[in-house]
C-alpha cells in the first residue's frame, strides 16, 4: 500500500481525493460523537438512506426540464432534502403510530430507500443509462472526487467543528442528562435539530465519497472506535475525527488498488478494522466503573 | 397562603396529570413554603416523581403551577432539579467537574464559561460536597454514592433559590446520605427552598420541617411532625407495604 501511496501522493488529482476523503472522515468523527453520545445513529441511518428518492427526483426533474440529470447542485439539493424529508418521517411515524423510535427509523429507512430504488430503476427504464451516473452515489466513487467537493467538504467540516464546539456545554448537558438540561430551560429540540442537520449535511458531502448507504458507518464507526479510550467528550470527539481521517483515507487507497472499485465499501471496511483493533486493546471494557451497574 | 404570597415557593392547585390513559395525579393542590425543607413521601407509584416533573413543566398537566411567583419558564435559572439516577447515562464521557459546570453554566452562560467562572465555582461545589479529589475523575468510575454527591454539587453549583430532589437517597450508603442531608439543612439555613422525595420515613420525621403525603392526589400536607402520624401514614399507604423503616 506504500507504493500506491507514494504513487496516489504524486498525482494532483489523487491529492485532491485523498485531501477531500480526509476531510470528510474527521467532520464525520465529529458528528458521529454527537450522534453516539445522544443514540441517534440509526437516525444518521434513515437521513444517509432518504437521500435516494431525492437524489433520483431531483435528477429526474432536471432530465424532464433539459439538464443532464447529474448537475451537482441539484443531486446535492435534491439528497438534502430527501435526507430531511426522512427525518421528517421519522417524527412523523413515531407520532401517528406511538412506536418505539428505532421501528420509526427502520420503517422510513427501508421505505424510503425502497422508493429510491424503484425510481432509479423505473428513470433508467426511461432514460436507457442515465441513471447509472446516479448509482455510483449509493455506494461511492471517491475517483469522481474534483476540486470543488474538497472545498464543499471544508466547508461542511467547518461548520460542523465550529458549531459542535460553540454549543458544546449545551449538547454533552443534553446527551448526558436530558432532564437536566430540559428542568434549565435548554431548547432540546434545536439542539437535536442542529446535530441532525450537520448529519444530513455531512452525508449529502460525503455521497459522492462514500455513498449514501455506508455514510452513516463513517459517522459511527470512528466514534465507536473512540470511545473506549476517551474520559471526556471533547476527546472522544477529537479521536475519533483522527480515527475517522484515517479510516476514509485507508479505504480510498485500498479501493484505487482494485480496478473499478466503488470507494464506500473499502472505506467501511476499514473503519471497522480500526474499531476492532480499538476493542481488542482497549484499556477498560465499557461500564466497567463501579457505579455503572447502579 | 396565596399563590402570589412571596413566602410561597410553589403553588399547585387542581393538578391532574395523566399519561398512557391513567390518571396519575388529580386534583392535587399544595403550598409548599419558601425557605423550608419539605419531603415528598408516599408509596411507590403515587405520583410523587410526576409531582416534581409537573412543577418543572416536564409533562403536560391540567391546573395551575406557579413556581417562585410565576410560571416555571420565567425562573428556570433559579430552580435546580436532581432527576433520579437511573434516568441518567452513567458511561457517559464527562469528568466529575463537568457535570458540576452544568449547574454553574446554567446559571451563567456564555460569559461565565469563557472567564473560567463556571469551571471555577463548579470546583468549589465539588470541594463542598467532598469530591475535589475526584474532580478528574470519569463520572462512570464513582460509586453510587460519589456520584449522587455529583449531582447534588450541580445542583450548589446552580445556586438556585429552589432545589426539587427525586429520591437522591435510594440506594446510597447511610454516610453519602447523612451529608447530603447536612448539606440540605445548610442550603435551608441560607433560605433556599429543598423539595426532596423521600423514603425514610424516620428521617423525614427528624430532618425535615414539612411533609407533603401523596397517593394520586395529596392526602395530608404539613409540618412533619403533625402529619407523619399514624393515621395519615395508614391512609396513605394503606396496604401497601411501608418502604420507611417507621411502623405507622
Amino acid at each position: 500500500m506504500t507504493a500506491a501511496l507514494a504513487g496516489l501522493l504524486g498525482d494532483p488529482h489523487a491529492r485532491t481525493v485523498l485531501a477531500a476523503t480526509a476531510t470528510l472522515g474527521a467532520s464525520c468523527g465529529v458528528v458521529g460523537t454527537l450522534l453516539v453520545l445522544r443514540r441517534r445513529a440509526l437516525l444518521g441511518d434513515a437521513a444517509g438512506h432518504a437521500t435516494l428518492p431525492g437524489i433520483v427526483g431531483a435528477g429526474a426533474l432536471s432530465l424532464s426540464l433539459g439538464g443532464t440529470g447529474r448537475e451537482p447542485w441539484v443531486l446535492v439539493a435534491g439528497a438534502a432534502l430527501g435526507a430531511l424529508a426522512g427525518i421528517a418521517a421519522v417524527h412523523w411515524i413515531r407520532r401517528a403510530t406511538r412506536l418505539p423510535a428505532d421501528a420509526a427509523m427502520a420503517i422510513a429507512l427501508g421505505s424510503l430507500f425502497g422508493l429510491g430504488t424503484a425510481m432509479l430503476s423505473a428513470l433508467q427504464q426511461v432514460e436507457g443509462g442515465h441513471g447509472a451516473g446516479l448509482e455510483s452515489l449509493v455506494t461511492g466513487d471517491a475517483a469522481t472526487l474534483v476540486r470543488s467537493d474538497l472545498h464543499v467538504a471544508a466547508a461542511v467540516a467547518t461548520a460542523s467543528v465550529a458549531l459542535t464546539a460553540a454549543f458544546r456545554h449545551d449538547l454533552r448537558a443534553l446527551a448526558f442528562d436530558e432532564d437536566f438540561s430540559r428542568s434549565v430551560g435548554r431548547p432540546a429540540g434545536r439542539l437535536d435539530a442542529l446535530v441532525s442537520a450537520l448529519a444530513v449535511a455531512n452525508i449529502v458531502a460525503g455521497m459522492r465519497a462514500v455513498g449514501l448507504v455506508l455514510s452513516v458507518a463513517l459517522l459511527v464507526i470512528p466514534a465507536a472506535a473512540a470511545r473506549p479510550w476517551c474520559r471526556t467528550m471533547g476527546a472522544m470527539t477529537a479521536l475519533a475525527a483522527v480515527l475517522g481521517a484515517a479510516g476514509a483515507v485507508a479505504g480510498t487507497v485500498a479501493s484505487a488498488a482494485i480496478e473499478d472499485a466503488p470507494t464506500g465499501p473499502f472505506v467501511v471496511l476499514a473503519c471497522a478494522a480500526i474499531l476492532a483493533a480499538s476493542l481488542v486493546a482497549a484499556p477498560r471494557a465499557r461500564g466497567a466503573g463501579p457505579g455503572a451497574t447502579a | 397562603m396565596t399563590a402570589g404570597d412571596p413566602a410561597v415557593a410553589v403553588a399547585i392547585d387542581s393538578l391532574a396529570v395523566a399519561y398512557g390513559g391513567r390518571t396519575v395525579l388529580r386534583d392535587a393542590t399544595l403550598r409548599i413554603r419558601a425557605g423550608a425543607m419539605t419531603a415528598v413521601v408516599g408509596p411507590n407509584g403515587a405520583g410523587k416523581s410526576t409531582l416534581l416533573r409537573a412543577v418543572m413543566g416536564m409533562l403536560p398537566f391540567t391546573g395551575s403551577v406557579r413556581v417562585l411567583g410565576g410560571p416555571i419558564d420565567a425562573c428556570r435559572a433559579r430552580v435546580a432539579y436532581v432527576p433520579q439516577r437511573a434516568a441518567v447515562d452513567w458511561d457517559f464521557p464527562i469528568t466529575v467537574r463537568q457535570v458540576a459546570e452544568m449547574g454553574a453554566h446554567a446559571r451563567l452562560g456564555w460569559f461565565g464559561l469563557r472567564l473560567g467562572r463556571a469551571r471555577r465555582e463548579a470546583l468549589e461545589a465539588l470541594a463542598d460536597v467532598g469530591l475535589a479529589d475526584l474532580a478528574a475523575r470519569p463520572i462512570g468510575e464513582l460509586s453510587g454514592g460519589q456520584q449522587q454527591r455529583a449531582f447534588m454539587a450541580r445542583a450548589l453549583a446552580q445556586r438556585a433559590d429552589l432545589v426539587l430532589l427525586d429520591e437522591p437517597f435510594a440506594s446510597i450508603d447511610a454516610t453519602t446520605e447523612h451529608d447530603l442531608l447536612a448539606l440540605l439543612s445548610g442550603l435551608r439555613h441560607r433560605g433556599t427552598t429543598v423539595v426532596v422525595v423521600h423514603h425514610d420515613l424516620e428521617t423525614v420525621r427528624e430532618r425535615f420541617d414539612d411533609a407533603v403525603l401523596v397517593r394520586g392526589t395529596v392526602i395530608a400536607h404539613g409540618a412533619a411532625r403533625d402529619v407523619m402520624t399514624a393515621a395519615w401514614l395508614a391512609r396513605t399507604y394503606g396496604d401497601a407495604p411501608h418502604s420507611g423503616k417507621a411502623t405507622a
